[in-house]
């Protein structure tokens, strides 16, 4: 067992190293396959797909209509495919005009020349079936064997007091993740295999994957924090490189460059919170750091609390620094799915639920945790209501669903956090990667204006991504009702009556949007160009299949986890975990109206014609009326959505849908203070390098060649100066040290 | 008696004159197409002087009337010394052939320099410690001035030579002040000569002439003007000689000086200390910035490690705590290693890139390497990476504890301007590997040197970058005993 627990993460990082040193070789891809090389001849090839809308109709017919095209099609089985792909990613401007030479060349290649071939994707997607299967057998041994593992590997560092082993800890919690990542780590990379194809930086991507899976299960499985912390960087760093993929699009390596800066701000909280951590309690391991918290006073438990927090709401894009995960869509959509979704932005909800013996400490922790995930649930709701790029919503839809892990965690309602963790990594994994085949489908189009009646094309992925939905809404029996409605139960019986309130809100806004999208997608009347509706086609099997598979748990997780409800089976699988935090404050925080009256045991049981029942009741009620009015909003009377704008009183209503659309303009302020603000200093410390320092540097050699002139024979030009300079310095050392010595 | 006793303990001192001699003497008598075996020899005569340090490891004797000792500490400088030689033997060979800089100088002086950093390993008295000082950068000038045909090589050398000199005379000045104060010029018997609480203006010299000499030698802000001009102008595996060489040396001239004779008076020299280290790290960086040649980042980078290094001394001197003052030379010692291997490595890439004799290092020459050498990109990827300070790389671990060194000495603030200056160095080094990868390579790429002694150096310092940064335990057990002779 121990071996297995070591060759999980291994696996992925021999794939990574494969795929860097064979993959270039593997793969091949003309780098100037095709003579009509019309992408790079375009000016507007790299016009910005945002607004380029206007001139929609326009550009198509230039991009669209490649010379020879039936003829090309005619010549290669994979040509139909293929030219999709072109447009889907390459030719409206997607991928910047000279990368998109792979793309769709199949349909490009010059009569004569080598046809391209993909066979880097081959050993590292083997490799990380093999760690799923390992994955799942060790899942399966915790879970039902109720074991929990330690493996130490060696001691990595070890130099006076501090020693950090590289060791890894497999509880249920790490299991849960395990089985997330893992599972959804494998589909993902299965379905790159068909969304990738075609495009050059093929063996780059797959290396980038595999390097991220290492990282990321370094992170779940790593025993100490500074393993954590190792492959929270990690992560942090193969996000960046997978975000700006297409790195030669201005708005994707900006995207990437956000995402790494918006990250450093809770990074750099998190890594002093180790710091704290270590100085206080002279170790990093989870278990021993754990056991000696509770000697620290309660300040300082709560500075290194909320200094880990602050790593947390960085990478899991909470509100202040959310703004990184919508722009971190301009990536390939499998890396949305995978790590802008499904894994990598869990990993702050996994450092609080793993650090939970160090929030109960600090109630004032704990409050904040809450507040942040109430606030940035309803405020990342209220953003997606709007959106009209189809990521974009569920972008926003992921920080929202993570902010309510947050609010359950926050609340001391551990398990409803993990629980939901679970089920919206596999919901919002199937949605993201639903929406991809969406994107390659509609010929590239992101914007949900442009799409309509794409189930009569797309079955599957309108199926699929049906079930997602209703996941997502929290439709009875789908899994995110049942981890929903346990966040929300929690709330409520903890007696947290106005975050409740929030919460049931923050649902009923979900249910819309979310169905807001599956009927602005795939009902209605197509609204796009026509020249694109002909060429719609389902997509590849090998990107449809994870989507099947993934919606199997969609469907089951919530029924085999979550019944009965707030006492489901994984309640009991994670009770080690989070048993000392429920035993110690049984949840109650002060502020709630139950403080000081509830105790452990005495806590609510479910009862389904009872209150329980009610609060479910609830929940789908609520969730019901959301799709409902999406269903009648934009299926029956579409225009009532702009009407009901209009309506609200006073004239709020385009002020409010503005502020929504333009994401209440936290970006634009964040871009006046900081961006622009940091542009303005460097700008100031150029000036003051420019003119003072060189000023003072060159009047210094002024100086001595002035001085100097009648006495100088020999001329050495600048080594004068240094010279100078040094003497100089001697002379400041001198005086400093003369007067601050004494 | 006393005396074969002294021989024997200054072993790997006379191997490695005796090796010099025999490189003198082959040079003579081989052919120019045999020249090429003097590297071998070398290399094979570096590690017989290896063989010999693990003789007088743990021997922690003093020799020669306490003009010279063999303690732990020097016996780590040295076997440092011995590694850097060999891989800087291992790389140059190929780029100076090309160019036909003569082989047997190169490998003669060079060994002189690892000479002269033995015996500055050594010192225990100030004279020994500026002989040593003397013999270690008297051939660095020659090394950067030897390629005699090229004009920036010339410029490099003489610059690098009159600053030098000019230093190398401060030092000495500062050195006789505080022998008029002491009366002596033996490192302990100054250490314990009660200076302490005895602030006079004459010691007050003594303090800032040795202080600004020896952070000369270390290149620190502001006496770094010689680097860049002298780093640009050297034969690039020579830069990368110089850039850890002569920074090792002086290293351990700054232990002997400051950690040991000048011990009792920290808490005076750190202020200034203190000021130096924060301006080395941050105008290196800054500068670093906006350079797009790399061998001219580089060169800048490697100023604001020399500050990296400086905060493990500073917080040597800010603690009262044995043990964290310890802690702090280990934190040195460690990151001169591991510095020293992945940055003469990646000077020997840039240097693998100018085959064509007319490439300066650009940016621009590593374009696309991802695609035409995915080994040697690999490669220079691990070494940006760890010269970055990311896991699992040495560099990760050298910063990582000269952090942990800092804070436990209550230099908290420090370590924050580290990790903020880390983080803006990223941003250069980072931008290599995005060339390597990401960009499509020119029209006419630059050649790529493929001579075996460099790919094996290649491969052997990233196995020593990625085997330090997985496996720091047992070098850092060597570090800690090493650190212990001087406490």
């Amino acid at each position: 067992m121990d071996l297995l627990i070591a060759l999980i993460p291994a696996l992925p990082l021999v794939g990574f190293l494969f795929a860097v040193l064979v993959g270039a070789r593997l793969d091949r891809v003309p780098l100037h396959g095709h003579g009509d090389d019309h992408h790079a001849d375009e000016p507007h090839a790299d016009a910005d797909h945002g607004d380029g809308h206007d001139a929609h109709d326009v550009d198509d017919s230039a991009f669209r209509s490649v010379p020879s095209e039936e003829e090309q099609r005619a010549t290669s089985p994979h040509a139909g495919h293929a030219d999709d792909l072109a447009n889907a990613e390459g030719a409206d401007g997607v991928i910047p005009a000279d990368m998109s030479d792979g793309l769709g060349q199949a349909g490009h290649v010059a009569p004569g020349a080598e046809r391209p071939r993909y066979r880097s994707w081959i050993v590292p997607t083997a490799l990380v079936g093999l760690m799923w299967a390992f994955s799942m057998v060790v899942f399966a041994n915790v879970i039902f064997g109720h074991n929990e593992y330690e493996v130490t590997i060696y001691e990595w560092i070890a130099s006076g007091d501090f020693r950090i082993e590289i060791s890894f800890l497999v509880d249920a919690l790490t299991a849960m993740l395990l089985l997330v990542v893992s599972t959804v780590g494998f589909l993902v990379h299965i379905y790159s295999i068909g969304y990738m194809d075609g495009d050059r930086g093929f063996w780059r991507f797959f290396a980038y994957l595999n390097l991220f899976m290492f990282s990321m299960l370094l992170l779940i499985l790593g025993d100490n924090f500074l393993m954590l912390y190792v492959g929270w960087e990690a992560v942090g760093f193969c996000s960046y490189a997978l975000i700006g993929f297409w790195y030669k699009k201005p708005s994707a390596a900006g995207a990437a460059k956000k995402a790494f800066i918006v990250n450093r701000v809770g990074d750099l909280g998190f890594g002093l919170g180790i710091m704290m951590i270590w100085v206080n309690l002279g170790t990093l391991q989870f278990g021993e750091v754990f056991e000696r918290i509770g000697t620290l006073d309660e300040g300082t438990i709560t500075i290194i609390a909320l200094l880990l927090f602050a790593g947390a709401v960085g990478k899991s894009a909470q509100f202040p620094l959310h703004v990184w995960l919508p722009d971190a869509m301009e990536g390939p959509t499998p890396v949305s799915a995978l790590i802008h979704a499904a894994t990598m932005v869990n990993a702050g909800v996994y450092l609080v639920a793993r650090a939970n013996p160090i929030f109960i400490e600090s109630p004032a922790a704990m409050w904040t945790v809450a507040i942040i995930g109430v606030f940035t649930a309803i405020f990342a709701a209220a953003i997606a209501l709007t959106q009209n790029d189809i990521k974009k919503v569920l972008a926003y839809s992921t920080v929202s669903q993570l902010a309510y892990m947050f609010f359950a965690l926050g609340i001391g309602a551990w398990v409803a956090a993990i629980f939901h963790l679970v089920s919206h990594g596999f919901f919002k994994g199937l949605l993201f990667m639903g929406s991809g085949s969406v994107i390659h489908g509609a010929g590239g189009e992101q914007d949900m204006r442009y799409m309509g009646n794409l189930r009569a094309k797309m079955r599957w992925t309108y199926v699929t991504m049906v079930i997602g939905s209703l996941a997502l809404a929290g439709i009875p029996i789908f899994s995110g009702f049942f981890s929903k409605d346990e966040i929300l139960a929690e709330a409520f019986n903890r007696g947290y009556l106005l975050f409740y309130a929030v919460g049931t809100v923050v649902a009923f806004m979900t249910a819309f949007y979310t169905f807001r999208m599956i009927f602005m997608t795939f009902w209605g009347e197509w609204r796009g160009p026509k020249a694109v509706w002909d060429h719609i086609h389902e997509s590849a099997p090998t990107m449809v299949a994870p989507l099947a598979i993934l919606a199997v748990p969609t469907v089951l997780a919530g029924l085999v986890l979550g019944i009965p409800p707030e006492e489901g089976v994984i309640h009991t699988w994670l009770e080690d975990v989070f048993h000392e935090a429920e035993e110690a404050h049984a949840g109650v925080l002060p502020g709630s109206y139950l403080d000081g009256y509830i105790q452990k045991g005495e806590a609510h049981h479910f009862e389904i014609f009872g209150l329980g029942g009610l609060l479910l009741l609830v929940g789908a009620a609520v969730a019901t009326a959301g799709v409902l009015l999406a269903y009648r909003w934009y299926v029956q009377r579409p225009g009532s959505a702009e009407r009901f704008v209009d309506r609200i009183p006073l004239g709020f209503g385009p002020g409010m849908y503005e502020a929504s659309v333009n994401k209440y303009y936290v970006d634009d302020i964040y871009q006046l203070v900081w961006a622009r603000g940091g542009v303005l200093l460097s700008n100031a410390l150029w000036w003051f390098d420019a003119k003072v320092i060189d000023g003072t540097v060159n009047g210094a050699g002024w100086l001595a060649s002035t001085v100097g002139a009648g006495l100088r024979k020999v001329q050495t030009g600048r080594v004068e100066n240094y010279g100078l300079g040094i003497a100089a310095g001697l002379v400041l050392v001198l005086l400093v040290l003369a007067t601050v010595v004494r | 008696m006393n005396y074969i006793n002294d021989l024997v303990t200054i072993l790997p001192e006379i191997l490695l004159a005796v090796l010099i001699l025999v490189i003198i003497t082959v040079d003579l008598f081989i052919s120019r197409a045999n020249k090429w075996l003097l590297t071998p020899l070398t290399v094979g005569g570096l590690i017989v002087v290896a063989a010999a340090l693990v003789v007088v490891w743990d021997t922690n004797e003093s020799v020669y009337a306490g003009m010279y000792v063999v303690d732990d500490l020097s016996v780590f400088f040295k076997a440092a010394t011995i590694v850097i030689g060999i891989i800087s033997v291992l790389f140059a060979p190929a780029y100076l052939v090309v160019r036909r800089i003569p082989l047997g100088e190169f490998h003669m002086i060079l060994l002189s320099a690892l000479l002269g950093m033995f015996v500055l390993a050594s010192s225990s008295d100030l004279i020994t410690l500026f002989l040593g000082l003397e013999l270690m950068t008297m051939p660095s000038y020659l090394l950067t001035g030897l390629h005699k045909t090229d004009r920036y090589s010339n410029e490099g050398g003489l610059k690098y030579f009159l600053l030098g000199s000019f230093a190398s005379a401060i030092v000495l000045f500062g050195i006789s002040w505080l022998y008029g104060l002491t009366g002596t010029t033996n490192i302990s018997e100054i250490a314990a000569s009660g200076l302490e609480g005895r602030m006079s203006g004459a010691l007050l010299v003594a303090l800032g002439f040795l202080i600004v000499g020896s952070t000369f030698k270390i290149a620190a802000v502001p006496f770094h003007y010689w680097t860049p001009d002298a780093y640009q102008g050297a034969p690039t595996p020579i830069t990368g000689f110089l850039s850890v060489g002569p920074k090792l040396g002086a290293f351990a001239l700054l232990v002997r000086v400051f950690a040991e004779a000048l011990a009792p008076l920290r808490a005076d020299w750190l202020g200034i200390f203190l000021v130096l280290t924060v301006l080395t790290m941050t105008i290196g960086n800054v500068v670093a910035l906006t350079q797009v040649n790399v061998k001219r980042m580089l060169a800048y980078s490697s100023i604001a490690h020399t500050g990296y290094i400086m905060v493990g001394l500073a917080a040597f001197a800010n603690t009262d705590d044995q043990a964290v003052a310890a802690q702090g030379i280990e934190s040195v010692l460690f990151y001169v290693l591991g510095y020293a291997i992945m940055n003469i490595a990646a000077f020997a890439v840039v240097g693998m890139l100018q085959r064509d004799t007319r490439r300066f290092g650009g940016l621009n020459s590593f374009a696309g390497l991802g695609s035409r050498s995915p080994a040697r990109a690999a490669a220079m990827g691990v070494l940006m990476l760890s010269l970055t300070g990311i896991p699992p790389t040495v560099g990760f671990f050298a910063k990582l504890y000269v952090l942990l060194a800092a804070v436990d000495a209550g230099l908290a603030w420090l370590a924050v301007i580290l990790v903020l200056n880390a983080a803006m160095a990223a941003f250069y080094y980072l931008r290599v590997v995005v060339y390597m990868y990401m960009r499509d390579p020119e029209d006419e790429p630059a050649p790529i040197d493929t001579s075996p002694f460099g790919t094996v150096a290649l491969a052997l310092s990233v196995a020593g970058v990625v085997i330090l940064g997985l496996f720091p335990g047992a070098v850092l057990s060597l570090i800690e005993v090493s650190a212990a002779s001087l406490f």
